[in-house]
């Protein structure tokens, strides 16, 4: 195994240096060689520093060089065959091993040469500050989280996926990659280096990942405050010097321009779509607008998203998707007219047709959905597009505030009394459950016109049934989505509207066992992966269109089914990792944009540097040979090859 | 939980705009900013001031009636865990 130097850069605030070494000395780091760089502090840095003489190298700079020529100093100082470990002096470790998953994301490809990982700042609550990293062309903010703002900290991100950069706060290169790299870009003195370096190394197919089973605290700036506008002066000048060298490149990779048409408020459905497709076309190369369709202040909650809605739209541009109900579809404007659309019902309203026929291209979730946009008429061309699930914020390791009775808890979320029928769920649930049993029913009643009548409706239902909780009068960010979805053991969208509901499949991705009515979008997941049940048809009675109501002693067993299946913990995250790698929004947005780029006829994205090998490097490495993505000694390595567990064994 | 508010008198609301040179919206956000300071004597010269604030910021002035016609003033706007908590501790979040 390649040993590693971890480099501490120091200046001045010798109290949070001294936290971070001690914190990190106690971590006892393994094949480590630490290096201070105390970057000419004129503090008490270099008399301390000299306590830590027997545990770490220093390298006394004579005056402040600024972050990138002092961690040049440091990788100079750096034992040869290492890879190098890049530290700001304002972090904090509290994960023993966390060099160990560092090393074991860094070896887990051979493209991989830049590793980070997750970084929380200060705040009590925990906020994720860094996830891995992006920069977009239009102003050039580097942005640590893919949503943007610092968002609660929910275990989101949590595996190790590329990304476009990440903040060298910490950055794990791995020796090959700064054979073939070299060190940090001094035209940069701090600030900018860091994305710089990742698209370098990009353009010569090495990898940048977030590892994300590594988490520190990092309180950032709190190596530089205090500094009467320097560091802002700093930031100007490296952003310059970086606008000067990428802003032109990264603006001329955009393939098109795609106005997305929907809402980010109501319907909630839409809003989820808005925010889960714009900042992944964004990111996919498309240059993206918002415009919303109905009225309301855009809640985008995602920064991709939010500068969409800031954007000029330039006619008449490459394609627009509308998101949002079929009343809507004439709105679609630009040369190729795409609707991401559903309903309710088992035929799509007549009032939808004329603007679907108008349209080049409606797609639809499922075949459900498919089937009633024909029935209704629909003579344009249908595609399904198969709405993932976002694993990165939707895992069964997302904490969670539960019952603290720990009785089997069904989840329920409702918007429209009529279409999700939170009536008769109450009746079934007291109908499969007698009242001693160890049971709880939490019924979700969101923002919007009906929300006070239904909880008043419910609550009166409720009586004194303290085992029926009712969550209303309350928003949350949609980030903390899955928050509420770990507070329950089954979710329940026994419904009589079968439109897309973005909760169902966020449901199974987070090991929830999912109840619904045999009929719409809900139906098809629920027959696959969840407990379907018998329904029976009815007419809406405000339009008079088919829609389904849920068997009441189907309902009854359905519930009583779900509680007895209740798993163990490992048969939840197998289930929920097999439903997350068949459900990837990720794949969803590939498919979209792909199909938005073939039928407006864009350019083709730029095709990808070959990835990194290191066979490639004039100096091979050494002491390790890569097995099935795991970085093993030669040694070990030989004897395991020498050496295969037969089976039966 | 918040009791449905009243349904709004069109007719009187319209009038009252009217009245003040402004549209039914713009009374929306001049009404939040005399609540907003409701130690401030409401007099002409306040009504005045605060008109022609309005009126210098027609774009603001329509996205704070926009804020206020959503109705989301109504609810919370706090973490999850926070409500899950209130949910389980008592009878639901309602009665909090």
């Amino acid at each position: 195994m390649r040993g590693a130097t971890l480099i501490v850069l120091a200046w001045n605030q010798w109290p949070t240096t001294r936290r971070c070494l001690d914190s990190l000395l106690a971590t006892e780091p393994f094949a480590a060689d630490i290096v201070v760089v105390d970057n000419g502090s004129t503090d008490e840095t270099p008399r301390a520093l000299r306590d830590y003489a027997d545990r770490v190298r220093i390298v006394t700079l004579p005056d402040n060089l600024g972050f990138v020529r002092g961690m040049n100093a440091g990788i100079a100082a750096a034992r040869p065959d290492d890879d190098v470990v890049l530290l700001n002096n304002d972090l904090v470790f509290a994960q023993l091993d966390w060099l160990e998953r560092l090393r074991d994301a860094a070896y887990a490809r051979p493209e991989n040469g830049i590793i980070g990982c997750r970084m929380l700042g200060p705040e009590a609550e925990g906020r994720l500050y860094h996830s891995g990293s992006f920069i977009e062309s239009d102003e050039l903010h580097g942005h640590q989280v893919e949503t943007g703002p610092y968002e609660r900290d929910v275990a989101q991100f949590a595996t190790a996926r590329p990304v476009q950069g990440i903040a060298f706060a910490l950055a794990y290169l791995r020796r090959d990659c700064l054979a073939r790299i070299g060190g940090l870009d001094e035209i940069f003195h701090s600030y900018f280096e860091d994305t710089d370096y990742c698209l370098r190394a990009a353009d010569a197919g090495i990898a940048t990942v977030n590892a994300g089973a590594v988490t520190l605290r990092h309180d950032q700036h709190g190596s530089t405050q205090d500094d009467g506008g320097f560091r802002q002066r700093l930031w100007a000048a490296s952003r310059a010097a970086f606008a000067a060298r990428w802003q032109s490149r990264l603006r001329d990779e955009r393939r098109g321009n795609v106005l997305w048409q929907g809402v980010t408020r109501a319907s909630p459905a839409h809003a989820h779509l808005a925010r889960a497709f714009v900042r992944r076309l964004d990111a996919r190369g498309l240059r993206m607008s918002f415009e919303p369709v109905a009225d309301e202040l855009a809640d985008a909650q995602d920064f991709r998203l939010d500068l969409a809605a800031r954007r000029r739209w330039p006619p008449p541009g490459d394609a627009a998707i509308v998101c949002a109900d079929g009343a809507h579809f004439a709105q679609a404007r630009t040369r190729r007219r795409i609707a991401l659309a559903f309903c309710d019902w088992a035929l799509a309203p007549a009032a939808w047709v004329d603007g679907a026929n108008a349209l080049d291209l409606l797609l639809v979730p499922d075949a459900f959905q498919r089937d009633a946009f024909i029935a209704a008429g629909v003579r344009t061309p249908i595609e399904m597009l198969s709405i993932g699930s976002d694993a990165d914020y939707c895992h069964p390791r997302v904490p969670a505030t539960r019952d603290p009775h720990g009785r089997f808890t069904f989840l329920a979320v409702v918007d429209d009394i009529a279409r999700d029928a939170p009536d008769l769920l109450v009746d079934a649930f007291r109908a499969a459950f007698a009242s001693d049993e160890a049971v709880a029913l939490l019924i979700h009643v969101r923002a919007g016109a009906q929300a006070f009548a239904i909880a008043r409706a419910l609550a009166a239902q409720r009586g004194s049934d303290a085992r029926i909780r009712i969550l209303a009068d309350w928003t949350y960010p949609w980030h903390q989505r899955a928050l509420f979805l770990r507070s329950g053991d089954a979710y329940v969208a026994a419904r009589r509207g079968g439109g897309y509901d973005p909760f169902a499949a966020d449901a199974l991705a987070c090991g929830l066992q999912l109840v619904a009515g045999d009929f719409g979008s809900g139906g098809v997941l629920a027959r696959e992966h969840g407990i379907a049940i018998a329904t029976r048809r009815i007419d809406d009675e405000r339009n008079a269109l088919p829609w389904a109501e849920p068997e009441f002693d189907a309902f009854v067993a359905a519930l009583r089914e779900a509680r007895e299946c209740q798993r163990a913990q490992r048969d939840i995250e197998d289930a929920a990792a097999r439903f997350a790698v068949a459900h990837d929004i990720e794949t969803s947005a590939d498919a979209l944009a792909a199909r938005v780029g073939e039928l407006a006829a864009l350019a083709p994205p730029r095709a990808k540097p070959a990835p990194h090998r290191p066979v490639d490097l004039a100096r091979a490495p050494s002491g390790q040979i890569v097995v099935l993505g795991r970085h093993v000694e030669r040694r070990r390595a030989a004897r395991a090859i020498r050496r295969p567990r037969r089976p039966g064994r | 939980m918040n009791d449905t508010a009243p349904a709004l008198d069109e007719m009187r609301i319209a009038a009252l705009a009217t009245r003040l040179s402004l549209t039914p919206r713009e009374l929306l956000a001049l009404a939040g900013r005399v609540a907003a300071q409701p130690e401030a004597p409401l007099d002409a010269t306040r009504l005045a001031a605060d008109i022609a604030c309005l009126h210098a910021a027609p774009r603001e002035t329509a996205d704070a009636a926009a804020l206020l016609l959503l109705g989301y003033g109504a609810y919370a706007g706090d973490d999850i865990d926070h409500a899950l908590a209130l949910v389980w501790t008592h009878t639901d979040t309602a009665n909090a």
